[in-house]
């Protein structure tokens, strides 16, 4: 794709409106989720305490330094210290880490708060710290889910579109055993057997995602393998491997980029529904999923469990669409 | 087009092969494989997990505990645990069939041998000798008799037959046979029989053997032949304690006490302890060294019991329920123990094969059906899914007791989308543009962006009576009274149910297919064939319902074989929400409770069911459009 072509792609992207709005939005959600732990964590970002500098977000002080005596693990949201310390204490907005129970409620899950706007869930960790917290896991799932499966399909739908014949009957027959395969389900049994981390999670996902998008990619090598080009290039005694992957893919890479926001829009509904079934990632990782099943479990008293997860989940999952649209759009404007 | 749908059911066959082959490596993942996991999950609450890996580990585990040994053995067979896991190399052929198996086996008695007739035989133990020896002596031991003899083998038999069994030794001293060949057989059949019959004469030669096999036990602990039956000598020993003792006692312990007295006068007990102690396993203090001495501690512990008061007969009891892994029953004169018979039916089902004749395309084909994979198959092939433990019955009749739930949501939610889609599509297709598709579009996207199970979930938290409004059943198919109610109740009530589920099942499909339909309509209507329609002056409500609508269908028609998944497999996640006792729900208990069989049966039914929606769809497209061609 040439930089003229990919430039035209992108000025037709920003002509609309909703999936460029979308796109900054989402940029600037991605920006507060990688960077959580600046945004919502129980350390401050410095502190001046008697004419010296701390940071406690990048290093650990032992309580002593401060004067404090009786803790192993300084906690700055309940340190007292007199006038004459001199204290300066820069706290990041929310001061909550993501496994810090409140234990100023009565009970748990306790409601919205001045201290806890989203309340807390129930063993008392901030619900607006663990939406953040969470974000940043789903993120990490979707995209790693979708640049593995997409590699994976990548290869199997050229390789198979560019052999064809027997070679693409037998990948379609393989293929066809994986999509008859309940995939949720088969995941869930694997998951249930191995002990589940992230990252065993991503690869069984990646490991079953793949076909999705083979299916375009070997379209799109059956078509362009018949082209002047190609034939030029096997001329030129080209071998099969640089043809695939310097000359065709290149040019098939439409369906790729255009499918990838929904791509990752449905890990992150696919996490969050292995998270709600606990077959997700380990506690006490923060995650939608988790925090969707605790407001169902407690749903005749605390709405606010349910509630503020699924309006992270809808909104990530909205602007994730629209851009995916306004891509669609830039790509193939005749279709809507 | 015959012919290919032709090819596409028959390309079923390999690809259902490819399907179950997923299905049984995943099973065989689990660690220590299932028929572990399901021992583990049965006897839970017992002590605490020895760790172990294969079959051997959860057998010695269930000899621990108690697990019911048949449970053990129907697992052990439906998952072929015995049999290797692709490809059997191991088929015997007819050099080892026969009597000659049975012979080095018994004069061998060498339980780590290469020949898998002589393995077994020796890992069976000796509860199969009497029934062998008229067949050794008969030298007219072919194999079909053998069988009979096997089949023939209750105790009333060798009850009959206890005479000759006897009298081998005195046969043996008249015997001047010129084929020594015979003679070494039955000396060696002697020499075992001295274990029980006479246990005086052939006392130290006996108990040397049984010393070699413990240590070749104990030098691998996790291969002790036999742990599956667990003892079946003592078996024999007991039926023999039941013979001495004779008709005429009354109780049990009576019996015991008969016995007993007999046996001490033929044989001294202090030689066996003498032994068990030269052996360094101490006296029966320890329950460890009993396990460890076998059923040659059975004499000692039993005259250990008479000695003691009663009541406390009991813990020694168990003690010899320990050694011979059943329950120590004493057997009451003249019954019939059936489970001998059993036994040996059972053996002889699974060990036939070494004793019959097998013609060479036959050994072809067990190379790939005798193994764990082949019999796995041939039982999914008649639905034989084998048992739930969670349900306790068989996997088949749970699954298909909870498919109605699954198609009675897939079936209305299938039809609801359409109903509502297709319309709407048309609507928003004709009104292009106008302010009505802007706001169905927003709408629409909108709904695109909510995952069914999240809706679910909101719609319980806020009209399922908890913090707000009690507008919805918060799951189930119908109310506590629901038998109680008239039959327009009943329909308002299931109705009453449906809806929420309903509207979380139709959401997955809702925005894409209206969507589908209108771009679909709006393709045709700027055809050639609708331009020409309105030019003949025909209105355009009929131009878009007539003319376009039917071939805007055809995009939409596919949808309905993919479909069929849903219909009949419901969806886990809102099952598990609405909590609908159906095909998904089901699928999440098992994974929970590792109800391995349940899954497995799961896993092949979806995958079928998809198969099939998938060529049904095609099927569907081409009966729309005979244009289609996939050839």
């Amino acid at each position: 794709m040439s930089s003229a072509e990919t430039r035209r792609y992108f000025r037709a992207f920003r002509r609309r409106r909703s999936a460029y709005g979308s796109l900054i939005l989402f940029g600037l959600i991605f920006c507060i989720g990688m960077a959580a732990e600046l945004i919502a964590n129980n350390k401050p970002y410095f502190m001046m305490y008697r004419g010296k500098f701390y940071f406690p977000m990048i290093r650990t002080y032992h309580p002593a330094e401060f004067g404090v005596r009786d803790r192993i693990v300084m906690d700055y949201k309940t340190f007292q210290y007199r006038a004459s310390d001199r204290v300066v204490i820069l706290f990041p907005p929310i001061r909550w880490s993501p496994y810090e129970i409140n234990k100023n409620v009565p009970r748990f899950p306790a409601p919205p708060s001045r201290l806890n706007p989203l309340g807390t869930d129930d063993r008392g960790r901030d619900v607006l710290t663990r939406i953040i917290y969470g974000f940043r896991v789903s993120m990490l799932y979707a995209t790693c889910v979708w640049i593995l499966s997409y590699i994976l399909g990548i290869l199997f739908g050229s390789v198979q579109g560019y052999a064809g014949g027997r070679l693409d009957f037998i990948g379609q027959r393989i293929i066809e055993i994986y999509t008859a395969v309940p995939y949720f389900f088969l995941l869930i049994i694997l998951i249930a057997i191995f002990q589940p981390t992230i990252w065993l999670l991503i690869v069984l996902s990646s490991l079953f995602g793949w076909v999705g998008i083979s299916y375009y990619i070997r379209a799109e090598f059956l078509r362009l393998r018949k082209f002047e080009f190609v034939e030029a290039c096997r001329a030129l005694g080209m071998k099969p491997g640089k043809i695939i992957f310097r000359q065709i893919l290149p040019n098939a890479l439409n369906p790729v980029i255009t499918f990838s926001p929904f791509a990752v829009a449905g890990g992150i509904m696919g996490l969050a529904g292995l998270d709600f079934l606990g077959f997700g990632v380990p506690p006490p990782t923060a995650s939608w999923g988790e925090l969707l099943n605790q407001g169902k479990r407690h749903f005749t008293t605390a709405w606010w469990l349910a509630t503020f997860p699924s309006a992270a989940l809808f909104i990530t999952l909205s602007l994730l669409n629209l851009i995916g649209e306004g891509v669609r759009y830039a790509f193939d404007p005749k279709k809507y | 087009m015959k012919g290919y749908f032709l090819r596409r059911l028959l390309a079923i066959i390999p690809t259902f092969f490819g399907i179950t082959v997923i299905v049984f490596i995943v099973l065989n993942l689990a660690p220590g494989g299932p028929v572990e996991q399901m021992i583990r999950q049965i006897r839970y609450g017992g002590r605490a997990y020895r760790g172990g890996s294969g079959l051997s580990a959860a057998v010695t585990v269930a000899c621990d505990t108690g697990v019911n040994q048949e449970i053990i053995e129907s697992l052990r067979k439906q998952y072929g645990f015995d049999k290797p896991v692709i490809l059997n190399t191991r088929i015997p052929d007819r050099r080892n069939s026969g009597i000659d198996v049975l012979v080095t086996a018994l004069m061998t008695f060498d339980t780590a041998s290469e020949n898998p007739g002589i393995r077994e035989l020796n890992q069976r133990g000796t509860v199969l000798y009497p029934v062998l020896i008229p067949a050794l002596l008969d030298e007219r031991g072919s194999d079909t008799g053998l069988l009979e003899l096997i089949a023939r083998a209750d105790t009333g038999y060798l009850k009959r037959h206890a005479e000759s069994i006897l009298s081998v030794p005195t046969a043996l001293a008249t015997d001047t046979d010129p084929d020594g060949g015979l003679k070494s057989k039955i000396e060696a059949v002697s020499t075992l029989f001295g274990t029980v019959f006479e246990l005086e004469q052939s006392r130290q030669s006996e108990i040397i053997r049984r010393i070699k096999i413990m240590q070749w036990e104990l030098s691998h602990p996790s291969k002790r032949p036999g742990r599956g039956f667990c003892n079946p000598v003592s078996k024999v020993f007991l039926d023999v304690i039941a013979r001495h003792a004779g008709e005429s006692a009354v109780s049990s312990r009576e019996q015991l006490a008969v016995w007993w007295a007999e046996f001490q006068e033929k044989t001294d007990e202090s030689a066996i302890l003498e032994n068990l102690k030269a052996f360094g396993r101490g006296d029966m203090q320890a329950e460890e060294n009993l396990m460890r001495a076998g059923q040659l501690a059975v004499p000692a512990t039993v005259s250990h019991i008479l000695n003691l008061p009663p009541r406390e007969t009991q813990p020694f009891l168990d003690l010899l329920s320990g050694l011979s892994a059943g329950k120590f029953e004493l057997p009451v004169p003249g019954g019939q123990p059936e489970s001998n018979i059993e036994i040996l039916k059972a053996w002889w089902g699974d060990n036939r094969l070494i004793y019959t004749e097998i013609s060479r395309p036959a050994r072809l084909l067990m190379a790939f059906t005798h193994t764990r994979y082949g019999i796995w198959l041939k039982n999914i092939l008649t639905l034989d899914f084998g048992q739930s433990f969670t349900y306790d019955q068989p996997v088949i009749d749970v699954i298909i007791s909870k498919m109605p739930v699954s198609i009675q949501f897939g079936v209305i939610s299938f039809f609801a989308t359409y109903l509502v889609c297709i319309p709407l599509g048309i609507a928003k297709a004709v009104r292009d543009g106008s302010a009505f598709d802007y706001g169905t579009s927003i709408l629409l996207f909108l709904m695109w962006s909510i995952p069914g199970f999240m809706l679910a979930i909101l719609l319980i938290v806020f009209f399922g009576g908890g913090s707000f409004f009690s507008l919805i059943p918060i799951g189930g198919l119908y109310s506590d009274n629901y038998f109680d109610l008239g039959l327009w109740e009943k329909i308002l009530d299931r109705i009453h149910h449906f809806i929420a589920p309903l509207i979380c099942y139709m959401i997955a499909e809702f925005t894409t297919l209206t969507l589908l339909m209108k771009n679909s309509i709006i393709e045709e209507i700027s055809k050639d064939y609708c331009r020409t329609a309105r030019a003949k002056g025909l209105d355009s409500r009929t131009v878009v319902l007539k003319h376009a609508l039917r071939n805007a269908l055809i995009p939409i028609a596919t949808g309905i074989g993919g479909f069929l998944g849903i219909f009949f497999t419901g969806s886990m996640l809102l099952e598990m929400i609405f909590n609908l006792d159906g095909m998904g729900l089901l699928g999440y208990t098992s994974v929970l409770s590792r109800d391995f069989n349940v899954i497995m049966g799961d896993l092949v039914i979806i995958s079928l069911i998809t198969l099939f929606g998938n060529i049904l769809s095609d099927f569907i497209y081409t009966v729309i459009d005979p244009r289609i061609d996939f050839v």
